[in-house]
């Protein structure tokens, strides 16, 4: 809990620096954070690599792994019909293409925002990034109640790269690489689900 | 898409080469946390200097939040119906 803490007051205090009249144009500069996308995948491919015996479950689990992402999606399709009768202003429309940014919110929103919707596109990256924090913050709580592959249904694509610490961490290196695969299959069906359903 | 599964799966041999090295693994480890810092840190200034989401936070927050919370319940309780009735817990064995 307390790592998830200081998770959260890292992104407050970039949320209060962002909103500052000035901000330094370096900070807002992509490159920053998609270099240390990729040192943070490199540093956990080495924990992947750590586990040496994690590999024989995807070779025990053969195509059943493929459910994983299978019942993410339809999870999310369910959970957005529910955020729909709740919300009532909203077309189902757009509540699935929100939902089925599945936590990648950079791409979700740029395709819903080239689209024609930029108030939507908001939305979307509003809700990827709280999908994405539920998840940092929420794992310890998603793994008591729903299991250990609860986190990788709520990273969603995430579950491959900026959430894949923290699962492993709760759960374990076999998990990660669960994770790592169904993160692959959502991240790879994020543009074709989204513009599929803004179409 | 291309260099993030490059990236880990650089990382994958260099781990396992160094899998008995105490000091490798605390460092990755430590090094990790540290990296989710910044990334979030950004995180949080891209959603901080959004003027659209900023202004319209109430209404543009309320439908964002309610949106995730339940693709979040809904796909967790989707793979704990998996679990239970498909996998049966053939992910933990060895």
């Amino acid at each position: 809990m307390k790592g998830s803490l200081i998770i959260l007051s890292f992104f407050i205090a970039g949320c209060l620096v962002g909103h500052m009249e000035s901000v330094p144009s370096w900070l807002l500069n992509d490159a920053l954070s998609t270099y240390t996308l990729y040192a943070l995948l490199f540093l956990v491919g080495m924990s992947i690599g750590f586990d040496s015996h994690c590999w024989q479950i995807l070779r025990q689990l053969h195509l059943k792994v493929l459910l994983v992402p299978t019942a993410i999606v339809i999870g999310t399709a369910a959970g957005s019909v529910a955020a729909w009768c709740l919300i009532a202003d909203m077309p189902l429309r757009d509540v699935f293409a929100v939902g089925a940014g599945f936590g990648y919110y950079s791409l979700s929103t740029v395709i819903i925002t080239n689209m024609g919707d930029p108030i939507l596109g908001s939305v979307a990256l509003l809700s990827n990034i709280i999908r994405e924090i539920l998840t940092l913050l929420g794992t310890p709580l998603l793994v008591r109640f729903f299991g250990k592959l609860a986190p990788v249904a709520s990273g969603g694509a995430t579950a491959m790269d900026t959430t894949l610490p923290i699962i492993v961490k709760f759960t374990s290196e076999r998990y990660g690489i669960i994770a790592v695969f169904s993160g692959m299959v959502l991240t790879v069906l994020v543009p074709f689900l989204v513009t599929f359903i803004m179409t | 898409m291309l260099i993030t599964v490059l990236c880990i799966l650089i990382g994958i041999p260099l781990g396992f080469i160094f899998r008995n090295n105490k000091h490798v693994v605390s460092n990755v480890n430590r090094l990790t946390m540290w990296a989710i810092y910044v990334l979030l840190f950004m995180l949080g200034v891209t959603t901080g200097s959004n003027k659209t989401i900023v202004s319209e936070l109430g209404t543009i927050g309320v439908q964002a939040a309610c949106i995730s919370v339940f693709c979040v319940l809904g796909s967790a309780c989707a793979v704990f119906l998996l679990d239970k009735l498909f996998l049966k817990g053939k992910l933990d064995e060895r």
